[in-house]
């Protein structure tokens, strides 16, 4: 069971893909129509288990586009 | 300096005028603007508050000031609030069909191109490229001496972009008529573009002449490569490859102001923010010791390898970095045209004004960096990712953000590893300039440098 969840502002997202670089297993870039590359989620609500991971994300993403939200 | 806070804010539907104006038609603030866009916005600031008012010559402006305040105008339509509009000036330099100069969708497509230059897989070429510049510079210093790191940064940062741009071939047969060429497009980007970009005058004829054999060097090396068919990790080999949404390639003309663009963007700003870095070090030697503490642990983890992920881990470097684009921002001017009457918190700034972001106001609000004028890399990363924005903010942030802090991380890397530094001059004659719209250390920015007593050897 999840505790938390991730949330993206795609307006900030540049498409830089450290956030793949870091933890694979979540975030993928992918082209948009128009405009930059943007950060896809396969799952917003992980296992506990990538926290670390998707920590490292949120961390070193350039543009702060990555939020974790806990859930109560 | 005296704190920002407890000015009035601005009562609504009235923006107040900023004081000391010439009378219109005499040119209003241009002068005092001119003179230094950022000593002058922050005194705009200080007397006016979130909202100031100001007439740059004609053009009237509204500095809007605070995290609020940079993400109501980083999230607006840019067609409403018009980042295009405003820098009109750019495309002379840039060349036309290129970033302002072409049609909002083709500049989209463009953006993406560079976007796919500047990702992260990308650095893995880029760094070692940075890393070697960096090595052959120091190469012939010598145990000990002093140099001019103006100068000098501007140098290393012509030899680190053009080699990552361009491949060792244009890098290592680089003139110095390149880089007049580059300086004298450089001089052509001044205040007076953001007031009257068709104006006829010396620099701009200068400019046009310059821009032309630019892209003569450039068409020449696009050539080269074409002929020679290989294929090189550099980002040209990008350009080369990027096609538009119609699958059509960018033309020669079109490369070469993708290669003018990402010069521009990325060469002052970086060269000036390493000058900084080094002038801040020299004058934090107890920070400074972290900074290197640092260095020291990832190069011996890494065996002498840049690899990314150990660089994107050193956050006292990194945090000293970002402390120095807090204090010395190298753009202080982002600049909008409104297009359609703009309304923030009641206030209605109306079409035809520009309105403008300074980061470096913004990053003297006591409000998000308490006790701002002190000098503090552990400071953390404000909570609203709107308060520091050295690189702007939203879809028109600079895209090669990540590209300039791994560059200015690498370039400290190898210079702090085999030297240590020290101001030559008192700490206050390190000045902030500000000939052309980029902040800058006065020239001559002269420091002393020592080969570093490392232990285990002499």
């Amino acid at each position: 069971m999840s505790r938390y969840r991730i949330e993206v502002d795609l307006m900030l997202c540049q498409g830089h893909g450290v956030c793949t670089e870091e933890c694979p297993e979540i975030f993928e870039v992918v082209d948009m129509e128009t405009g930059y590359p943007k950060v896809r989620v396969r799952d917003d609500m992980p296992d506990e288990s990538l926290r670390s991971k998707v920590q490292d994300a949120v961390n070193y993403c350039p543009n702060r586009t990555i939020r974790i939200v806990e859930i109560e | 300096m005296t704190s920002p806070e407890g000015t009035a804010p601005a009562a609504a539907g009235d923006i107040p005028f900023v004081s000391g104006a010439r009378p219109p038609g005499e040119g209003g603030h241009f002068e005092e603007f001119s003179a230094h866009p950022a000593y002058f916005l922050l005194r705009a600031y200080r007397e006016c508050g979130e909202l100031a008012e100001f007439d740059m010559g004609g053009m009237n402006t509204v500095l809007m000031v605070g995290p609020e305040a940079h993400e109501a105008v980083f999230r607006a339509d840019d067609v409403k609030v018009s980042a295009r509009e405003a820098y009109q000036f750019m495309v002379p330099i840039f060349g036309k069909g290129i970033q302002y100069g072409a049609p909002l969708d083709i500049e989209r497509q463009q953006l993406r191109m560079h976007s796919r230059g500047l990702a992260s897989e990308k650095m893995n070429f880029y760094a070692p490229v940075i890393a070697q510049e960096a090595r052959d510079w120091i190469a012939g210093w010598g145990d000990s001496g002093e140099m001019d790191f103006y100068e000098g940064f501007a140098d290393l940062t012509i030899k680190t972009s053009t080699h990552c741009l361009l491949g060792p071939e244009f890098r290592y047969s680089l003139t110095d008529e390149f880089a007049s060429l580059y300086h004298t497009l450089g001089a052509a980007a001044d205040a007076g573009g953001l007031q009257d970009p068709g104006a006829k005058k010396a620099a701009y004829e200068a400019r046009d002449q310059a821009r032309a054999r630019l892209e003569e060097l450039i068409t020449e090396r696009v050539d080269k490569r074409r002929e020679s068919g290989k294929v090189e990790p550099d980002l040209l080999q990008v350009y080369m490859d990027a096609t538009y949404a119609d699958g059509s390639h960018l033309t020669t003309s079109e490369i070469a102001g993708m290669i003018v663009w990402f010069m521009f963007a990325g060469h002052h700003t970086s060269a000036n923010t390493a000058a900084w870095v080094l002038v801040e070090l020299a004058r934090n030697p107890e920070l400074a010791q972290a900074v290197v503490a640092e260095i020291d642990r990832t190069l011996e983890a890494t065996s002498g390898e840049f690899d990314l992920k150990s660089l994107r881990r050193m956050s006292i470097t990194e945090g000293f970095i970002r402390e120095t684009l807090r204090v010395h921002p190298p753009l202080n001017t982002l600049t909008r045209r409104v297009i359609e009457d703009f309304e923030y918190k009641g206030h209605i700034i109306e079409k035809g004004k520009n309105v403008m972001l300074s980061p470096y106001v913004a990053h003297r609000l006591e409000a998000e960096f308490p006790d701002a004028e002190k000098f503090d890399p552990y400071r953390p990363n404000p909570e609203n990712p709107f308060a520091l924005i050295p690189f702007g903010g939203g879809q028109r942030k600079c895209v090669g953000n990540a590209f300039a802090m791994l560059q200015v991380k690498v370039i400290f890397a190898v210079l702090l590893e085999e030297y240590e530094f020290e101001l030559a001059g008192p700490p206050d004659t390190y000045a902030e300039i500000m000939p052309s719209l980029i902040l800058r250390p006065s020239d001559p920015c002269v420091l002393k440098y020592r080969r570093r007593n490392k232990q285990g050897s002499a």
